[in-house]
């Protein structure tokens, strides 16, 4: 025994099969570890892709759609539908300018004074749906909209859905 | 452990022995774990602030329903019992408040009513405890709350409420 090891020592020059086994073995880990690793970044990183999409078309829709509502003194009724059956639009009237929204395409338009002004939300988020609600009251009106949105790409995909409502200031008698 | 002395192999003196490997792997996979894990940590707050947004938009629409419930009656508002829980009930037609428990989309929505104080003189707001304070009958503080998500955020706002009746 004692033979075999002095004579082992001796002759090596290069790696016992142990060390390459461990070598091998922490090889192997560390490679796992930095190939989950990566596959976790990535996926959250397309994930990410598709919430700030989704959060931030829902910003820019909600706040100009509850804005106006805010600001119109009356609803156009004969252009608008409402309730999830017909094709959602709602016009709304303040002052002299007269405010559409509606769906076109997968994007919610809007329209001013009969004018296009174009779409609300980006070409990457998808108008899964939309539809507005008409509260009629004592002396005001409230409208509420509910707005689903979508985004995908190749390995993610988010929906949300967004309330907002608002009372129509210059229904106030 | 695996060194081989000196003496028996000076060429080894250049190399690295596998406690050495061992120990460089280990420090480098754990500084690799711990930023991965912080660019993870940071991608999902993107995630987060999107839970918040919708929160934030409930309640805000939750005010706002209030002010509507308002302007039929303030009674409606002024009669709520106040630091106890209150609940929307929104249907496709009316907007009342309820005190069953409101869930939208996995979120939970309440509100709470509290009096308003005010100077007797100036009319400015001040606190209950403040001397010379009057309970305004026509002003209540409304406490929007909205829980949430995943993850789960938690969304207050407050507005004050006044009665708009001529």
């Amino acid at each position: 025994m004692k033979n075999f090891f002095s004579k082992r020592r001796v002759s090596a020059s290069g790696f016992s099969l142990v060390e390459v086994l461990v070598y091998v073995a922490v090889l192997v880990l560390v490679t796992m570890a930095g190939v989950l690793t990566y596959l976790s970044l990535s996926t959250t990183l397309v994930r990410y892709e598709t919430e700030r999409a989704v959060s931030h078309a829902a910003q820019v829709t909600l706040e100009r759609i509850v804005r106006d509502i805010k600001g119109a003194t009356t609803i156009t009724a004969a252009e608008s539908s409402f309730g999830t059956s017909s094709p959602p639009s709602l016009t709304l009237v303040a002052g002299t300018t007269t405010t559409k929204f509606s769906l076109s395409g997968g994007n919610v338009l809007l329209t001013q004074n009969g004018i296009e002004i174009g779409p609300l939300t980006s070409e990457d988020v998808t108008v899964e749906q939309l539809y507005f609600l008409r509260y009629t009251g004592v002396s005001t009106e409230l409208v509420r909209v509910v707005l689903t949105l979508s985004a995908s790409n190749k390995a993610a995909s988010t929906t949300r859905t967004f309330f907002g409502s608002g009372v129509l200031r210059g229904s106030y008698e | 452990m695996f060194r081989i002395p000196p003496h028996q192999n000076k060429h080894s003196q250049v190399g690295v022995s596998a406690v050495e490997v061992l120990i460089g792997v280990a420090i480098a996979s754990l500084v690799l774990i711990f930023a991965a894990n912080a660019i993870i940590l940071f991608i999902n707050s993107g995630r987060t602030v999107s839970e918040k947004t919708k929160g934030l938009y409930l309640a805000e629409e939750g005010l706002e329903l209030v002010r509507f419930i308002r302007d039929q009656a303030w009674t409606n508002v002024s009669g709520l019992s106040t630091n106890s829980t209150h609940y929307l009930r929104v249907t496709g037609t009316t907007v009342t408040t309820s005190g069953t428990s409101e869930v939208i989309d996995g979120f939970q929505r309440s509100f709470r009513v509290q009096n308003v104080y005010r100077n007797s003189t100036t009319d400015d707001i001040v606190a209950s405890t403040t001397g010379g304070s009057v309970a305004d009958t026509n002003s209540k503080y409304v406490f929007m709350t909205v829980v949430g998500g995943n993850p789960t955020t938690t969304v207050t706002l407050t507005s004050v409420l006044s009665d708009l009746t001529p």
